[in-house]
C-alpha cells in the first residue's frame, strides 16, 4: 500500500487529476478533502470526531423524550446549560492540559479553594471584582507551583497534582475551619443567579471563556504549541519551543479555570462550601476525554469538550427525568467515557492499518 | 552570529575543532575534527557508540563540548540553545524525526515557526509557504493539511528535510534518513540529497547505510571509539576500505585525503 501510494504522489509528470485518481480511497475516505463544495462540507462534518457525540446526544435525547416530555422543554434544557457551565469553564483548561500532554487531578479542590478564597475576601468587604481577582490569582499561582513541581523535579504529573488534591482540600478545610461562608452580597450572588433576557448570565460567561479557550488553542501560536508538547515533546524543544515554561504555564491555567468555575458556582449557590468540587475532578476529565481528547496528548478540542459535558450533564437530567436511580447515572457515565475512547481507539487503529497495510 | 563580521577562519560551514566529551567516566568523543563545506555531502559513518549521534547532538546545538569548538559558519561559536544554531542557518533532521504525529505537515514544517501576526497564525500563508517549499525542493506529500501520521516513511523523510531547509540554511545535517525506509524511498531521499547540494548547501549525512553513502556522498568520515578513524574521498576509495576503518583493521589517511 505504501509504495503504491508513494508511487502515485511521487511522479512528477503527472497532473492533478490522476494523482487524485491514484491516491487511494482510504486517503479519501480517512480526510474528506478533495472533494468540492457542499459534498466535501458534509464528508468532513460526518468524519469529525464530534459528529458521533452529536448522534449519541440526539439518540439519549430522543429516549428521554419518550420516556418523559418536559425533557425537550426550554426551562429544562436551559437548567441544564445553566448546570453544566461552571464545569465546562474548568473543562476548558483541563483539554488544553490534556492536548499538552499532562493530566491535572487538583481541579476540584482547586475550585474549592478559588471559591472560599474569593467568598472569605468579600466577608473581608473586599470589592468584588478585587475578592474574584484574589481567587482567581491565588489559584492561578497554586497550579504554577504544581507545574514548577512537575516540570523541575520530574514527578510524574499524576502524582503531584494527586497530591495537590489532597493539600489543596486540606487548606480550604484548615481556612474554613470546616464551616460554611456566608451570607455573601447579593451582587455579587447575582453573577451567577441573574439572567439576561431568558438566559442565564452563568451561560453567557461560560460561551465567553469556550469562544477564547477555541480561539487560543485553534488559531493562536499557544495553541499550536500546546499541541506540539503534548505530541512530541523532545521534537517542540529542538524546534526551539520553551516546554517546561509552557507546561508550567498549562498548569496554572488549570488552576485559573478552576477558580472561575468555583466562583460562578459560589455565586450561583449563594455561600462558600468547603466541601465544594469533591470529585469534580474525575467528572471533568471523562467529560473531556468524552469529547475526544486524548490522554495521550496534541489530540482535542474545545467545541468536542462542550459536547462531552453537554453530554454528561444530560445524563444526569436524564435520568432524573426516567426516574431512574442516581446511583444508575454512575455505572452508565463509566460505560459512555470507556465507549468514547473505545470508539475513538478503534478509529484510530483502522486508520493505522489502512495507511502502513 | 550577528556581530560585525569578522573574518571566518574556516572555509567550514559547519565542523569541529579538536572537540572532546565526555559523559561521567565514558569518552564519546577525543579530539574529533570535522569540515563541512558548502555545496558537498559528507558522510559520516561508523559502528555504533563509535560517536556519530554526539557530534550530531553537539553540532545541533544539544550538547557542549568539553574542549575544543564547534565551527558555524567558519567561526568558533558557543551554541547555547538549539534555536541559535537553528538561526545561524543549520537545519537538523533527526533520526527518529522529531515530528509531532498528530499535526499535519504545515504544521510540522513550521513547529515553533509559524508565520504568524500578533500570536494569530497565518494558517494559510503556512500552507501556502510550506506547499511552495515542498515543490522547490520537489518533495511529494498527499497535501499540507495530511496529518503526519498518516504518511510513509519516505513522505515523513521529506516533510523533516522540508522543515529544516526553511529559509536561509546553509548546512543540514541528517541522522540515519533511510533507517526504515524502502528501496524506492532511499533512491527519493537520495535525491533530496543532490538537490539541496546543488542549492550550494553543505549536507552532514549519519548513516548506517553503505550503498546509500556511497550513491550520495562527495567524502566520508569513518568514526571509531570516538575518534576521527579518517576522511576519504568517495572516488579515491571503495566499501571494503571504509568497511575496515570502521571495524579497525586497517587505518586509513588521518588528513583529509583526496580533497
Amino acid at each position: 500500500m505504501s509504495n503504491q501510494l508513494s508511487s502515485g504522489q511521487v511522479g512528477q509528470s503527472e497532473t492533478p487529476a490522476s494523482a487524485e485518481r491514484n491516491q487511494s480511497s482510504i486517503m479519501r475516505r480517512t480526510r474528506g478533502l478533495r472533494e468540492s463544495g457542499l459534498g466535501k462540507f458534509a464528508r468532513a462534518t460526518v468524519l469529525a470526531p464530534e459528529f458521533s457525540l452529536v448522534i449519541a446526544i440526539a439518540i439519549f435525547g430522543a429516549i428521554t423524550t419518550t420516556r418523559n416530555d418536559s425533557f425537550l422543554t426550554y426551562s429544562n434544557l436551559i437548567l441544564v446549560v445553566k448546570s453544566a457551565a461552571p464545569t465546562f469553564v474548568v473543562a476548558i483548561t483541563m483539554t488544553f492540559v490534556l492536548i499538552g500532554g499532562g493530566i491535572d487531578l487538583s481541579v476540584g479542590s482547586m475550585a474549592g479553594l478559588g471559591g472560599l478564597v474569593t467568598a472569605m475576601a468579600l466577608q473581608d468587604h473586599l470589592p468584588i471584582i478585587l475578592a474574584i481577582c484574589l481567587g482567581i490569582v491565588v489559584c492561578g499561582a497554586v497550579g504554577a507551583g504544581i507545574g514548577v513541581v512537575i516540570t523541575k523535579f520530574h514527578i510524574p504529573a499524576l502524582i503531584v497534582t494527586l497530591g495537590g488534591l489532597y493539600a489543596i482540600r486540606g487548606v480550604v478545610l484548615i481556612l474554613t475551619n470546616s464551616q460554611q461562608v456566608f451570607p455573601l452580597p447579593s451582587a455579587f450572588d447575582a453573577i451567577g443567579q441573574s439572567s439576561l433576557g431568558d438566559i442565564p448570565s452563568l451561560v453567557f460567561i461560560a460561551i465567553g471563556f469556550g469562544i477564547i479557550g477555541h480561539l487560543a488553542l485553534s488559531k493562536f501560536k499557544f495553541g499550536y504549541h500546546i499541541r506540539a508538547i503534548g505530541g512530541n515533546a523532545a521534537a517542540a524543544r529542538a524546534v526551539g519551543i520553551k516546554v517546561d515554561r509552557m507546561r508550567i504555564v498549562l498548569y496554572a491555567l488549570s488552576g485559573v479555570g478552576a477558580a472561575i468555575a468555583g466562583i460562578l458556582t459560589t455565586s450561583f449557590v449563594g455561600d462558600g462550601d468547603p466541601s465544594f468540587g469533591q470529585g469534580m475532578e474525575l467528572s471533568v476529565i471523562a467529560a473531556v476525554i468524552v469529547g475526544g481528547a486524548s490522554l495521550f496528548g496534541a489530540v482535542g478540542s474545545v467545541p468536542g469538550t462542550a459536547l462531552g459535558v453537554l453530554f454528561l450533564a444530560l445524563i444526569t437530567n436524564g435520568f432524573l427525568l426516567m426516574r431512574i436511580s442516581a446511583n444508575w447515572q454512575f455505572v452508565v457515565q463509566g460505560i459512555v467515557v470507556v465507549a468514547a475512547v473505545g470508539v475513538d481507539q478503534i478509529r484510530r487503529i483502522r486508520i493505522r492499518k489502512l495507511s502502513a497495510g | 552570529m550577528t556581530q560585525p563580521e569578522p573574518t571566518p577562519t574556516s572555509e567550514a560551514v559547519l565542523g569541529l575543532e579538536h572537540v572532546s566529551k565526555h559523559f561521567g567516566s565514558i569518552t564519546a568523543l577525543n579530539d574529533v575534527s570535522l569540515r563541512l563545506r558548502p555545496g558537498e555531502v559528507l558522510a559520516l559513518v561508523g559502528d555504533n557508540g563509535a560517536g556519530k549521534t554526539t557530534v550530531v547532538r553537539l553540532l545541533s546545538g544539544l550538547f557542549k563540548p568539553d574542549s575544543g569548538s564547534v565551527i558555524v559558519k567558519g567561526m568558533p561559536t558557543v551554541l547555547q540553545h538549539p534555536d541559535q544554531v537553528i538561526k545561524a542557518g543549520v537545519a537538523t533532521v533527526f533520526q527518529d524525526l522529531a515530528l509531532v504525529e498528530p499535526l499535519n505537515v504545515a504544521r510540522n514544517v513550521f513547529l515553533g515557526h509559524e508565520p504568524s501576526k500578533l500570536g494569530w497564525v497565518r494558517r494559510r500563508k503556512m500552507e501556502h509557504d510550506a506547499e511552495a517549499l515542498f515543490s522547490s525542493l520537489s518533495i511529494k506529500v498527499p497535501a499540507m493539511t495530511s496529518t503526519v501520521a498518516m504518511l510513509s516513511g519516505g513522505q515523513r523523510q521529506g516533510v523533516a528535510i522540508a522543515r529544516g531547509v526553511l529559509e536561509g540554511v546553509q548546512a543540514v545535517l541528517m541522522d540515519e534518513p533511510t533507517a526504515a525506509l524502502g528501496v524506492r524511498e532511499t533512491a527519493r531521499v537520495g535525491e533530496i540529497i543532490a538537490g539541496l547540494r546543488q542549492r550550494g548547501l553543505g549536507v552532514l549525512l549519519v548513516s548506517h547505510d553503505l550503498d546509500f553513502v556511497f550513491h550520495v556522498a562527495d567524502r566520508i568520515q569513518v568514526m571509531r571509539l570516538g575518534r576521527t578513524a579518517g576522511v576519504v574521498a568517495v572516488k579515491a576509495t571503495d566499501r571494503s576500505q571504509v568497511v575496515h576503518m570502521i571495524t579497525g583493521t586497517v587505518r586509513g589517511s588521518e588528513s583529509e585525503a583526496g580533497v
